[in-house]
């Protein structure tokens, strides 16, 4: 026999209110269960429409071709064509610098910033302030900080105005149209504008960690670096796998800054895969290819993310 | 305790209400006029006030017919196509390029005008010769207004330094050695390599029509990899490496031209007749001007186009013809040419400007006259994005000192090839 309201069995017993029983033949139609796939209904729902929906449209897109406004099926004939292509490379390749770069730094500059903002300053209004400082990139709208940076990249803007009128260098330096530098520049923008959200992660979990710890640790005779070691990092870990898991998704899928402030070029090298896939299906109307690359770059994704979680705890279980 | 009317009256009443509601719209409806999406990136370009009066008149000779306008900024253009096309969102009339044609067609977006045309004959004979843009036998849009590619300069800049504006490509380079201040770090001109469109038609394409070459032959054959072609790529380069243009031409895109050009910190450009209008936006007291017509080995020049085309997928069709056809109007073409200095695609338009006194147009006529055997029209390319990517990559590397001008030219005209043969 099935469990039922009001049945000892059921963990709902202790908590809901004596309820009125329903008639038999409706207890025997309703699995005790219902009631749980009732609740999460709207959420999967939503889940469909939003992400099972896209995915499966983009896979079906992605198997097809399209000609005069007919679509028929190609099988895997867009993904040869996709991997065969050399500027799929060059964009994971591009991206993969991207990410692993903005995601290194925004990490080194969270955490040492958090770190200063966590220490005891002299005027506590003056830490307030650097805060607020230290904050104020994140506020920006990822356009509004591609246009300003933009500007001071200008070969006329602040940055070359120091480097010819102050350093006296003959030409202003490219630092968007040079090959060597453009991808470093759009990293940099990337940087300056997301490490707060690291820095303010941090600094909560810092202030989260028993002093208790710490003064354990000193007892112990363990120095600054060695409780930074021992104490602070580990108890860090988890925010940050999850921060950083986090940016790592948002980063390789980044599209605004390229497109703001180099388009993917000079030539290609600032095309990372998420353009490649923006300038594939919106400015050269090629949808299947454009789907084709966006599974392959779900696939890297996936593949990406569950090697750094597994590296991560790994060495999490292993050194911390 | 409920002393008022019962429950039952009350629903009653509610249902009352709900059925008058109902049926009261359908009761009182009468057809009202068709409305039209017309989406494009003109309205800051025309003026608008000239936009404004193009619509009015319109939708008053046809009250019939009502416009709605969805401007959009001319870099979101192509992407807000293509997602219209993949989305089914319906734009009966849109601005389009020949570049974004190949996408929209693949999608079944674009509405072949032949059948319009052969309709309508008498409308069709008032369109000049290379109006109608064509890919794979089927003319998908109508160029709007014709675009030749020149010097243009900054009129009152030119009168205060007192420099003519250049008659040859010698002259040319002449006048932007003179206008490069170190001093200053003022540069003469711009070139936003990083915009495929921009190398192909206003430097490689413009070069290559006065060295006598051709981008693709009567045959379908890719023939910008001929000696004209390598001679076309080579001039560039060489200017390129004299450091005339300001720095970062391979990351500068069209924004950021206009801006160099209406502010002021370069005073030449070489670009279509639209230059004026657009660099009008930043500053309206701007004053430019065309250099008379110049040649090379050739006197010929490169013709492109902006134009319109139908959805295929519009429910209203006939009423998009007739906006169409209002468009290329004798009146409003002529009106249009001369308001904003742009040569409309209708041989009345192309008559209007003899004699005109109009700093951009009055070259117009001779660009296309002065060696017509050697003008290039800009073709629809099948594949555009990948075709235009393909050759922007090759200028570059070329420009760059990467690879070998005709290397260069050698593997974008294979890349060309293939798709050209693929879509015959």
């Amino acid at each position: 026999m099935k469990a039922a309201v009001g049945d000892s069995r059921s963990p709902a017993a202790a908590i809901a209110p004596a309820a009125v029983p329903l008639p038999g033949s409706v207890r025997r139609r309703i699995p005790r269960y219902a009631a749980g796939y009732a609740f999460v209904a709207p959420v999967l729902l939503y889940l469909a429409v939003t992400a099972l929906y896209p995915i499966v449209n983009v896979i079906t897109m992605s198997v097809n071709d399209v000609t005069g406004g007919r679509w028929y099926f190609v099988g895997l004939a867009q993904y040869g064509q996709v991997l065969g292509d050399p500027v799929l490379w060059n964009a994971l390749r591009n991206t993969a610098i991207f990410t692993v770069a903005s995601t290194a730094v925004h990490l080194t500059l969270g955490m040492s910033f958090a770190l200063l903002l966590h220490e005891v300053w002299f005027s506590r209004t003056l830490r307030n302030a650097t805060r607020g400082a230290l904050i104020m990139p994140w506020v920006f709208s990822t356009a509004a900080a591609g246009l300003m940076w933009s500007l001071l990249y200008h070969p006329f803007g602040l940055l070359n105005y120091v480097a010819v009128g102050v350093l006296h260098r003959p030409q202003p330096i490219e630092f968007l149209g040079d090959p060597r530098f453009a991808l470093a520049s759009v990293i940099a923008v990337n940087v300056w504008k997301s490490y707060p959200f690291y820095m303010v992660a941090i600094l909560g979990e810092l202030q989260a960690i028993p002093a208790d710890l710490f003064d354990a640790a000193k007892v112990d005779g363990a120095g600054g670096p060695q409780r930074f070691w021992y104490v602070t990092l580990p108890q860090l870990r988890g925010i940050l796998i999850a921060i950083s898991t986090l940016d790592v998704i948002t980063t390789f899928g980044h599209v605004d800054l390229v497109n703001i402030l180099t388009r993917g070029g000079p030539g290609r090298a600032t095309e990372t895969l998420a353009f490649h896939v923006y300038r594939t299906a919106l400015l050269d109307g090629n949808l299947p290819k454009a789907a084709a690359v966006s599974n392959v770059m779900l696939i890297v994704l996936t593949l990406f993310t569950w090697l750094y979680l597994r590296v991560l705890s790994r060495r999490g279980r292993e050194a911390w | 305790m409920w002393t008022g009317p019962s429950l039952r009256t009350a629903a009653w009443l509610v249902l009352v209400v709900f059925a008058s509601l109902g049926t009261a719209p359908l009761a009182v409806a009468a057809p009202g006029p068709t409305e039209i999406k017309w989406l494009e990136w003109w309205v800051n370009e025309w003026g608008p006030d000239n936009h404004a009066k193009l619509i009015a008149d319109f939708q008053r000779a046809n009250p019939s017919i009502k416009v709605t306008v969805v401007d959009t900024p001319y870099p979101d253009m192509a992407g807000k196509l293509n997602a219209a096309a993949a989305g089914n969102e319906n734009y009966d009339v849109f601005g389009v390029e020949g570049g974004w044609l190949s996408g929209l067609a693949k999608l079944g977006y674009v509405e072949n005008l032949d059948s319009w045309l052969a309709k309508d004959k008498a409308f069709a004979d008032t369109l000049t010769g290379t109006a109608r843009r064509r890919l794979s036998g089927k003319t998908l849009s109508l160029c709007l207004y014709l675009i030749p590619y020149h010097f243009a300069y900054n009129v009152d800049f030119f009168n205060k330094a007192q420099l003519k504006p250049p008659a040859s490509w010698d002259d040319f380079i002449q006048v932007e050695r003179r206008l490069r201040d170190k001093g200053a770090n003022r540069y003469g001109m711009s070139m936003p390599l990083s915009d495929g469109g921009f190398v192909l038609t206003r430097y490689f394409g413009y070069r290559l029509a006065q060295e006598g070459g051709q981008l693709i032959d009567d045959n379908g054959k890719v023939v910008f990899n001929s000696p004209q072609g390598v001679a076309a790529l080579t001039w560039w380069k060489n200017f390129y490496n004299m450091g005339l243009a300001v720095p970062g031409s391979m990351g500068e895109n069209q924004t950021q031209m206009l801006e160099y050009l209406a502010a002021g910190q370069v005073t030449t450009i070489i670009d279509g007749p639209f230059i004026w209008s657009k660099a009008k936006q930043i500053d309206p007291a701007i004053k430019l001007a065309y250099a008379p017509p110049w040649r090379a080995q050739s006197g010929g020049y490169l013709w492109s186009c902006s134009g319109v085309g139908m959805s295929a997928k519009s429910p209203n069709k006939d009423a998009a013809w007739r906006f169409l056809r209002y468009l290329y109007s004798r009146d409003v073409s002529v009106a249009m040419t001369k308001t904003i200095s742009l040569p409309w695609a209708t041989k009345a338009a192309m008559d209007s400007l003899k004699g005109t006194s109009d700093p951009i147009l009055h070259n117009i006529p001779l660009f296309a006259s002065q060696d017509a055997r050697h003008n290039i029209v800009y073709p629809v390319l099948p594949e555009a994005g990948k075709l235009i990517d393909a050759f922007k990559i090759a200028f570059q590397d070329a420009v760059a000192g990467k690879k070998d001008p005709k290397q260069a030219l050698d593997e974008a005209a294979a890349v060309w090839q293939t798709e050209l043969d693929k879509a015959k």
